[in-house]
């Protein structure tokens, strides 16, 4: 019986090391993956807007919506990733006309 | 389950290990994929757009060029209906401005033939990197009249395409950009020219036009 309740504690302290231990790398690469689809996706959607073509559907992708302005110097989006704002701005090849007109 | 030290929980473990492993794996080349089509996008943007600011100027050097190129006609035409030395006693200044003609006409010719030498290079490699495809690049052409007494003619920027199409692919991903007309030229002013991203047409969509 004491050999059953030693094995029993061995195994909780084993199991409970390796579940900490599993947890945390299993944060760390969520934290990872959720940091990097929402990049991706937010790119996607800025890249399309800044050449006026329609973006890869992201809603079962992403958590938070994307939020993308079309700017004069050009798109920028940006959409909460795993809690921080992720921003990706692209620029413009040239200012718009009008806008060269207005800076004169 | 039975605990004792016959290595009985090592299936368990390792199927969940083995299957974490597989997921962790297969998220981390999802990721690792979604960077690559980022980074080919980015690069095959900066590519078109460079090719097409490049053409920009190009275009925008014969326009300027062109206009020279009626300035001097007209004071050719000046100088020979007054047919008054104004260099002096070592000749009019005929010579000198139809040397200056050539060197405008030169100008345009050197900016046809570098644009040349580019659409090979595109068709050939593309953006430089391997699996490149470059629809092949717009040409620049124009009909000069032949000279006349003044000398080399303008050319007429109205036979020149009012939009530009720039495009390269790498599969699955694509880029563009266009160099448009935005106003046509008058008497006294160039006509004016924008480089902006467009969406990509494809081989298709470029032969069609």
């Amino acid at each position: 019986m004491n050999n059953r309740g030693q094995s029993t504690v061995e195994l909780l302290i084993s199991v409970s090391v390796l579940m900490i231990t599993v947890s945390g790398v299993g944060w760390v690469f969520k934290a990872e993956w959720d940091r990097g689809k929402c990049v991706y996706f937010v790119f996607e959607k800025t890249h399309a807007t800044l050449i006026g073509t329609k973006s890869p559907n992201s809603n079962r992708w992403m958590d938070s919506p994307i939020d993308v302005q079309n700017l004069p110097e050009g798109a920028k989006g940006v959409a909460l990733c795993g809690g921080s704002p992720e921003t990706v701005s692209l620029p413009q090849l040239e200012p718009q006309p009008s806008s060269k007109i207005g800076s004169l | 389950m039975k605990l004792d030290n016959k290595g009985v929980m090592h299936i368990p473990l390792l199927v969940f290990s083995t299957f974490a492993v597989i997921i962790g794996l297969s998220l981390w080349g999802l990721l690792h994929h979604w960077k690559g089509l980022m980074d080919t996008q980015l690069r095959l943007d900066h590519c078109t757009g460079e090719v097409a600011l490049n053409l920009k100027s190009k275009i925008t050097t014969i326009e300027s060029a062109n206009q020279q190129i009626k300035v001097l006609r007209a004071a050719i035409e000046a100088a020979m209906a007054a047919e008054v030395p104004t260099y002096g006693a070592s000749g009019t200044a005929i010579p000198a401005l139809q040397a200056s003609l050539q060197v405008e006409v030169a100008r345009q010719e050197f900016q046809r033939i570098s644009w040349i030498k580019k659409r090979i290079e595109w068709v050939a490699s593309g953006c430089g990197e391997k699996g490149d495809l470059g629809v092949p690049l717009p040409s620049l052409t124009w009909e000069r009249d032949p000279p006349d007494t003044v000398g080399e003619q303008a050319i007429d920027m109205e036979q020149l395409s009012d939009r530009f199409q720039i495009e390269v692919m790498h599969l699955p991903r694509k880029s563009a950009a266009v160099v448009e007309r935005t106003s046509h030229a008058t008497l006294f002013q160039a006509s004016n020219w924008h480089a902006r991203w467009a969406p990509p047409r494809g081989f298709l969509g470029a032969s069609l036009r």
